[in-house]
């Protein structure tokens, strides 16, 4: 049955507060950043950073990196390119799931929560396990799929309107932030694909030059791998790269019963 | 079709065809109803033994506990993860679903033919 409440190791506690000292009260931003380490065996905690912005980079990254490298050394975070590319840095960041490296510290009013992408598995402190999340996309085997023989002289190229068919899919960056915002996928993360696996299925069912779109459409037809998205638009909204997943997977609903599957 | 537990594709489709139908019958009994100067038992009666009221609220009961019964599995989906818990529940509001259509039916035909009789 569903979990309605948090069992007692899952309370979150209120931790320590690190103190910014001689700055400018105007200037000061405080982050109060979720913490977890499961070799403690101790509750999670919320600690409290004091930063002074003058002093420090203009996105939440540089913040997290300035805690890291100058107050706090444990704290533990993915990141990597810096400029919202790799989708390492995916958080839930004031209550919606940002990648810090492109959300800007002065889009955040009042104090500024830090917490791990929701619902999912904690490693240590902000970064969580996303197998399962990988295993899901390696299932709908995002590589391209063509039985004809191809003169291996030529390239297989596709027109921009047979691009323009993927509606931006290829564009994901895979962060999750959109699969760990949608309600369906918090309660059944083990049989539901997800919106960002699910847009990616619909990336190579609709691209032009795949020949395998009926079997990559049958191995979606299941209760919970594909119907199971209520069309709640949480992953629409959690897009840091401006996607719409809840759109592909309507065309892919759309293709289902058009095909006859 | 009507009878069966619905999965995947077919449960999407009907549940989606069960909203269209249920949307302009539920206009029309609320329009219907609201003409009706007095709602009283003698008044209701005169209304369910008019055919076209009859026929449409045949239609309205079937289409509404069928669409009933598809949203209610969605939700037993959702938050019974426990497989055979989860098929129980699923086929005991199937049977539920039968029972209050089949009750419906039968209450509305025994005052329409009652009434013609």
């Amino acid at each position: 049955m569903a979990e309605f409440t948090l069992p007692l190791n899952s309370i979150v506690k209120t931790g320590k507060y690190f103190k910014c000292e001689g700055a400018d009260e105007k200037n000061i931003r405080k982050f109060k950043i979720y913490r977890y380490d499961p070799d403690d065996e101790k509750n999670p905690r919320v600690d409290t950073y004091e930063i002074d912005t003058t002093d420090c980079g203009p996105m939440i990254l540089d913040a997290l990196l300035k805690i890291k490298n100058e107050i706090d050394t444990t704290i533990t975070f993915r990141r990597s390119c810096r400029e919202g590319i790799c989708g390492s840095c995916s958080m839930n960041i004031d209550g919606r799931n940002a990648l810090a490296c492109t959300k800007s510290i002065d889009e955040v009013k009042g104090d500024i929560k830090i917490y791990p992408l929701p619902h999912m598995p904690v490693v240590k402190d902000l970064v969580t396990d996303l197998s399962n999340f990988y295993k899901q996309y390696e299932s709908v085997q995002p590589w391209l799929q063509a039985d004809e023989p191809e003169d291996l002289t030529t390239e297989r190229l596709q027109s921009k309107e047979e691009l323009a068919e993927l509606d931006g899919s290829d564009e994901c960056i895979l962060c999750a932030c959109c699969s760990t915002s949608c309600p369906s996928y918090w309660w059944n993360s083990d049989k539901y694909l997800g919106p960002a696996t699910l847009m990616q299925a619909y990336r190579w069912i609709a691209d032009s030059r795949d020949e395998h779109q009926k079997e990559r459409l049958e191995r979606l037809e299941d209760t919970f791998k594909l119907y199971k998205c209520h069309t709640i638009m949480n992953c629409t909204n959690a897009c840091p790269k401006g996607l719409n997943p809840a759109k592909q997977i309507a065309k892919i609903k759309s293709l289902m019963v058009s095909n006859k599957i | 079709m009507l009878l069966k537990v619905l999965h995947g594709k077919k449960h999407w489709l009907y549940h989606r065809f069960s909203t269209i139908l249920f949307f302009p019958l539920a206009l029309w009994i609320i329009y219907s109803l609201s003409l009706i100067p007095e709602i009283t038992h003698e008044n209701m009666v005169l209304w369910i033994s008019r055919t076209p009221n009859y026929i449409l609220l045949s239609i309205l009961i079937i289409i509404s506990a069928r669409h009933f019964q598809l949203g209610i599995q969605v939700i037993l989906e959702d938050y019974i993860s426990t497989i055979k818990f989860r098929d129980f529940y699923i086929k005991l509001v199937n049977i539920i679903y039968y029972f209050l259509a089949f009750l419906g039916l039968i209450a509305i035909a025994k005052i329409y033919f009652g009434v013609q009789l």
